[in-house]
């Protein structure tokens, strides 16, 4: 297999202003500003193999948005190099922009007063997808996602999910090589979120794309994703499995339990750390590898109505990864006091221009 | 040679029918909502009614026919080329601004000219919408008024016109790309707007300027959107058409060449407002 995405040392700096607060801070703005410039993505290298999917992962903020957008070539990166199928993706070369797609959950890219076959219609036009093929791959995709009923409606009037499937569809038609999908569910509704996750399976097994989203839900990565990359204010900080990441920064799971009758917070402390407990339901956090024994306690020795095991939150196994993260950039901050007058080693700085 | 000519027959046909599309939906677009039509009709009407009672007051009190069928023709055409030639600074900074550039970036087509069509489709459709509106006027005006005796005159004139779409697309562009740097550029936009018309001949024709101000302006870009066309359809001498058309293709060239250069550097510096 051939590497598809492949990046070296990526960056990109936005310079923003500082504006200092209250009317004076606007007065002084007009003659002196400072900036401050942010490393969006700092010396990022990645390796994508063909047909991978990957997920992207990180808090708000972290770059991985700005590192898909220069994936796809809608950025300018600061310095560093990046290929994506041998193309270097911010030339935009034509041949290059025909295999790649990049759907964006909150972003809109079909014509808002119009019904979405018109949409799809120029889309065929813009790749140049012959008519045979395009009709053929337009009925399959409406049928996969059940759009029968709703292509002939004004995007304004559909709902979000609805408008999210037609998305896919307009990103697909030319049937691309590389997909980056940025948050591809969200605000969407569970039964909506597992249809377009299998929809994004099947379209990688069947077609061999690459694949790398982002994505906040733990399903969403867990169903689609056969690497994790992590990143946190720019810096790649993790690079391997979910499995390996899960276990490391989650070693705990939590048994949702609901009782015949109340049961006493104490009397269940033996079981793990009960985290919640009320009217009968309560949350039991144990470690993963106990999970099985202890829920066969819980059933030998408690009125059991209904068990349920939960996973982590993403946010929370990546919260707990960027609190090591953190401690250990600190460690390696206080030994290395006497180098920090580099600047060039701040993920931020402050910059004093005169506009 | 034969396959490579065959291939490039092909892709001509293919981009033609590309932005044909892009033109069928701003037509679209625009017939969704029935109701602009209607308004856009009157919009167009008002301040072309106000302009012609205005000029007709004041040169039918001098009793000189050729001056007020002079000036009366001027305002028409410059009227309707003024609801003809569309301003591209607007779009180009809300698609910055939103985002919205980002979906026409991502895709294997040139945005500037996906823009360009687009507008083209919009403003063949509202000229079907203004076509009665200035029809009504025109028989209205009756000997006020004077076309172009000819089939020659209509084309140079059509010609002209044309010529102004595109420089006016090429400056409006390149001042709607100073987004990227200057994230609320209105006031530049206010000025070019207010430069253009004073400067251009659409709110005075330049003759009528002071100091023979016009005589200078003739120099300048914006003469070639609205007065060069206007006068050219209300018919010039063929020197001063040659000379015009001339000039104003040396704008349109140099306006070009400068909307590429600024939208090259656009969008190396463009940030992707949003997601």
């Amino acid at each position: 297999m051939s590497v598809v995405v492949e990046t070296h040392k990526l960056t990109r700096v936005f310079r923003t202003y500082k504006k200092k607060e209250g009317f004076s801070g606007s007065l002084s703005g007009l003659f002196k500003r400072s900036y401050i410039e942010k490393k969006a993505a700092y010396d990022l290298d990645i390796s994508i193999q063909e047909g991978e999917v990957v997920a992207f992962l990180g808090p708000n903020g972290a770059g991985k948005t700005t590192t898909l957008k220069m994936l796809s070539g809608l950025l300018h990166p600061s310095s560093g190099d990046a290929h994506i199928l041998g193309y270097q993706p911010w030339k935009r070369e034509h041949t290059f922009l025909k295999q790649i797609a990049l759907v964006m959950g909150q972003r809109n890219q079909l014509w808002w007063d119009l019904p979405a076959i018109e949409s799809f219609n120029l889309q065929r036009e813009i790749y140049e997808v012959p008519s045979q093929i395009y009709r053929q791959r337009l009925a399959e995709l409406i049928e996969i996602l059940d759009l029968s009923k709703i292509i002939n409606t004004a995007v304004r009037k559909l709902s979000l999910g609805e408008r999210m499937k037609c998305e896919m569809v307009a990103a697909l038609l030319h049937r691309p090589k590389v997909l980056l999908l940025d948050e591809p569910t969200i605000g969407l509704d569970v039964v909506m979120q597992k249809k377009i996750r299998s929809f994004i399976k099947d379209y990688n097994r069947e077609h061999g794309a690459t694949i790398m989203l982002t994505s906040h839900y733990m399903d969403d990565v867990a169903a689609l994703a056969q690497r994790t990359l992590v990143i946190n204010h720019g810096r790649l900080v993790y690079e391997g499995s979910l499995e390996t990441l899960t276990e490391r920064y989650a070693p705990n799971k939590v048994l949702r339990v609901t009782f015949a009758r109340p049961i006493a917070s104490v009397d269940l402390a033996a079981l793990g750390t009960v985290v919640e407990n009320q009217n009968g339901l309560a949350r039991i956090q144990v470690l993963r590898d106990n999970v099985a024994e202890r829920a066969a306690a819980l059933f030998q020795k408690f009125p059991v109505a209904d068990l349920s095991i939960e996973e982590p939150q993403l946010d929370d196994i990546i919260h707990d990864l960027f609190l090591e993260t953190n401690q250990q950039e600190e460690k390696a901050i206080q030994l290395e006091l006497p180098n920090l007058a580099e600047p060039t080693e701040e993920t931020e700085r402050e910059v004093v221009a005169v506009r | 040679m034969i396959a490579q000519s065959s291939a490039s027959k092909y892709n001509w046909r293919r981009t033609f029918r590309r932005y044909w599309m892009l033109c069928k939906i701003s037509f679209q677009e625009r017939m969704e909502y029935r109701w602009n039509i209607l308004m856009y009709m009157v919009v167009v009407l008002l301040p072309m009614l106000v302009t012609m009672y205005l000029w007709t007051a004041v040169f039918n009190s001098q009793s000189n026919l050729a001056a007020t069928r002079n000036i009366i023709t001027y305002y028409v055409a410059a009227g309707f080329l003024n609801w003809r030639i569309a301003d591209f600074h607007w779009i180009f900074m809300l698609n910055i601004k939103e985002g919205r550039m980002a979906n026409f970036l991502l895709r294997p087509m040139s945005y500037p000219a996906t823009q360009f069509w687009y507008e083209v489709g919009g403003r063949i459709w509202s000229t079907i919408l203004t076509l009665p509106v200035f029809g009504v006027l025109i028989l209205a005006l009756g000997d006020n008024f004077q076309a172009p005796n000819s089939p020659a005159g209509w084309l140079l004139a059509t010609l002209a016109f044309g010529f102004s779409f595109v420089l006016n697309f090429f400056l409006t562009a390149s001042l709607g790309l100073i987004t990227v740097w200057q994230n609320q550029p209105e006031p530049f936009f206010w000025l070019y707007n207010n430069v253009v018309r004073w400067l251009g001949g659409a709110m005075l024709p330049l003759a009528l300027l002071p100091w023979g101000l016009g005589n200078w302006l003739q120099w300048l870009p914006f003469a070639y959107i609205y007065s060069l066309p206007v006068r050219i359809f209300q018919g010039l001498p063929a020197s001063q058409m040659v000379q015009g058309f001339g000039v104003q293709l040396f704008w349109l060239a140099t306006a070009g060449l400068m909307f590429r250069f600024v939208w090259r550097k656009a969008v190396q510096r463009y940030e992707v407002f949003e997601g």
